[in-house]
């Protein structure tokens, strides 16, 4: 192992171990189905395939990463975190059940995915694990992901980079005519040409009755319609966000008045920003902005899910809403974006990722925040 | 990540083939005992919702609910702010959404005859997280949970003819892709390219990796959703690697044919390996989002049916990476009967 990965697996092995013990927790057994792959990742470092995953950390000594494929145990084996990798057939966890029942004979062991587990998956290790008892561990492993070492923010301003550059390609694909698919099938292949090895993407275009994002339809894009987006890099593991919204042609008053306040939201919400603030003082002040132009109304569930949410491993990590009292510590990451709809221009998003530093919020994007006249 | 065209498209599988998918779903329901079957989705497990509504589940997690009677049920923790998009994109007309599936669930039995008592029908039991099942059984603690087994799975395993239009159709599409992607110099390049084509042509799902190893092999190898069918493809070349791999699946290949078992394939490609660690699987083409985990544990024993369309792979392990030849083909009589015609030549 190299030294530097040796110093991140200590520092990521420390912080998951200082987390365990103080929830008085035996060891950690991570589930990763395809689509959580945040807490296996953190331990192995590896980009998987197969559609399962599993790991585990004991309080003391190396972990032990099981892969459900020759491909997966390939990749850890490359990635270098773990050396003990083992490949077990799914659904039979005997193995892992095995590995457990040799380091914890009684006591509790947490479960990072525990609510995803499949019944014959926990049927099994509740079975084989007499005298332990299972607890979920997924809020323990956001806790213990939210703060960021050197590397894991090298690889997120990495994967700002690629936003940048992905947001460049998509407002050269925003052209009157184009379809919403292919400007996505454009932004795609200058993700991947970049290094992303994948990407989170919602698009919307048309007028004012837009009231929110989903995946690509085969709608052309006319003059004047607003088209927004949000671009999601995923580069050696960890995403970045970056949120605009473009007018395909000159804008009107109220898109530019809609900019205006996002603008400002946006702005507000950074400004915030600094160690020790919670999430609920992040989204607060970026609501304020709406409440002070007479939008408060637009800020609630009915009409937006977040202001912002953390960014690491997962792509949505602690949500930045008023009422969540989460603690954003030093070198935790987030994209601060108050995406929601107004009367004024239909759904608008606009947001930044930032890392969280004594001096504030440290950009990750370099994009500036404008509204883009493509086409 | 699902981010690729997303369109409901009667022309390609009209909406009768649909009504048809959910009174199977019905009448395995009418043999269970249960008033409503429900089956769960989440981004990376979701195509029997996909196959049974069109529904592309592209975050969180969904129960699709069929009652013996009246319409199917989506109860969604995606927002209500894209219900409507979801209509649009799919045949249902009734979309609940809410943070807790369990208690939206509840919430509709309550709607429903019987309300919350009698039986529930899940349909892959074992598969469903255990925690909503926990959280089903405190919801509803008068009714009783029980397992319609792989009930929209096997429905999908024998494509219908609109299928394998449309298989046909996206083999072509994904050549193409391929072929693209082979003019370019470098792996990044590569991949650029055919991911390119292949969401420009509509694949809804598309993976794609590439790599050029130390011994001279190179691979490019795609997995994809067009419309509710998966595809495969992956035919490296260029060094021993390559045509060890290439070598172990061509005569996978020469064998396959129905009665054929996975196993005996395994035995004859595991020859060809020349004494690389290998891995061989074989499984249908529905099994590519989940690639082939999520099957039961008898499913590997099982043999070739004439006309079902399974994707076979071996895959050897490398110094720098693992590698792996893969091909969607469909079983006829008389073998395997390729469904991609121009990559790999």
């Amino acid at each position: 192992m190299t030294e530097t990965r040796s110093v991140e697996v200590e520092w990521r092995t420390a912080r998951t171990r200082k987390a365990l013990a103080a929830a008085d927790l035996s060891g950690l057994i991570v589930f990763a189905p395809a689509w959580r792959r945040e807490n296996i990742r953190y331990l192995t470092d590896a980009s998987l395939d197969a559609s399962v995953a599993f790991a585990y950390l004991p309080s003391s000594g190396a972990a032990t990463a099981f892969a459900c494929s020759l491909g997966d145990a390939q990749a850890m084996r490359q990635a270098g975190f773990v050396e003990d990798i083992r490949t077990i057939p799914f659904p039979d966890v005997a193995a892992l059940a095995e590995r457990v029942r040799g380091d914890v004979k009684h006591g509790r062991v947490g479960i990072a995915g525990a609510e995803f587990v499949p019944v014959a998956v926990w049927r099994d290790l509740e079975g084989s694990l007499p005298g332990i008892e299972l607890v979920n561990a997924s809020v323990l492993m956001d806790g213990v992901r939210s703060v960021k070492s050197g590397l894991e923010i090298a690889r997120l301003r990495r994967a700002g980079e690629i936003c940048d550059r992905s947001w460049r390609a998509f407002q050269d694909a925003c052209r009157p005519g184009a379809r919403e698919y292919e400007i996505v099938a454009d932004v795609e292949a200058k993700l991947r040409a970049e290094g992303a090895e994948d990407n989170f993407m919602l698009i919307a275009s048309g007028g004012d009755d837009v009231r929110g994002m989903t995946p690509p339809s085969d709608r052309r894009l006319e003059p004047g319609d607003l088209v927004r987006t949000e671009l999601t890099p995923q580069f050696k593991g960890y995403w970045t966000q970056i949120c605009r919204t473009a007018v395909v042609g000159p804008p009107s008053a109220r898109q530019r008045e809609s900019f205006a306040l996002f603008e400002e939201a946006v702005a507000a919400g950074l400004d915030a920003i600094k160690p020790g603030v919670t999430a609920h003082e992040v989204a607060k002040a970026e609501n304020d902005v709406f409440r002070r132009y007479g939008y408060g109304e637009y800020c609630t569930s009915e009409w937006t899910r977040v202001r912002g949410h953390c960014l690491g491993l997962y792509l949505d990590e602690v949500h930045i809403i008023e009422g969540v009292d989460t603690v954003l510590e030093e070198n935790a990451v987030l994209v601060v974006h108050p995406n929601t709809f107004t009367p004024l221009a239909g759904y608008f998003v606009l947001g930044d990722s930032v890392v969280v530093t004594r001096q504030g919020a440290q950009p990750l994007l370099s994009t500036p925040r404008e509204l883009n006249v493509v086409g | 990540m699902k981010r690729g065209l997303v369109t409901l498209d009667p022309a390609q599988i009209p909406r009768a083939a649909y009504d048809a998918r959910i009174d199977a779903v019905r009448a395995r329901l009418e043999g269970s005992g249960a008033e409503v079957a429900l089956i769960y989705g989440d981004v990376s497990r979701s195509g029997d919702i996909n196959f049974l509504s069109n529904l592309c589940l592209y975050w969180n997690e969904a129960v699709l609910a069929i009652p013996r009677e009246g319409a199917p049920v989506l109860i969604t923790k995606l927002s209500k702010r894209v219900t409507t998009w979801m209509r649009q994109t799919s045949v249902l007309d009734q979309i609940v959404s809410g943070p807790r599936l369990a208690e939206s669930v509840g919430k509709l039995l309550d709607d429903h005859r019987g309300g919350r008592k009698g039986a529930l029908a899940l349909v892959d039991l074992s598969w469903w997280p255990n925690n909503l099942v926990n959280q089903l059984r405190k919801t509803l603690p008068e009714m009783e949970l029980r397992d319609l087994g792989s009930a929209v799975r096997e429905e999908r395993l024998r494509p219908s003819p609109e299928e394998r239009r449309l298989l046909e159709t996206g083999a072509h599409l994904m050549d193409y892709a391929l072929a693209l992607a082979w003019s370019e110099p470098t792996p990044d390049a590569r991949t650029s390219a055919a991911v390119r084509a292949l969401r420009r042509s509509g694949f809804q799902e598309a993976t794609v990796s590439c790599a050029t190893l130390g011994d001279g092999s190179e691979f490019v190898d795609a997995t994809g959703q067009y419309r509710d069918v998966w595809l495969r493809q992956s035919r490296p070349r260029g060094g021993p690697a390559a045509a060890a791999a290439d070598a172990a699946l061509s005569t996978a290949l020469a064998a396959a044919r129905p009665g054929t078992s996975e196993a005996t394939l395994a035995r004859l490609s595991a020859g060809q390996a020349a004494g690389r660690q290998a891995a061989f699987s074989c499984f249908p083409h529905a099994d590519l989002e989940t690639r082939g985990l999520y099957r039961g544990a008898g499913d590997a024993a099982r043999v070739l049916r004439a006309d079902e369309v399974v994707c076979v792979a071996v895959t050897l392990a490398g110094d720098e990476a693992a590698l792996a030849a893969a091909a969607t083909v469909r079983i006829t009589e008389h073998g395997a009967e390729p469904l991609f015609r121009k990559e790999g030549l």
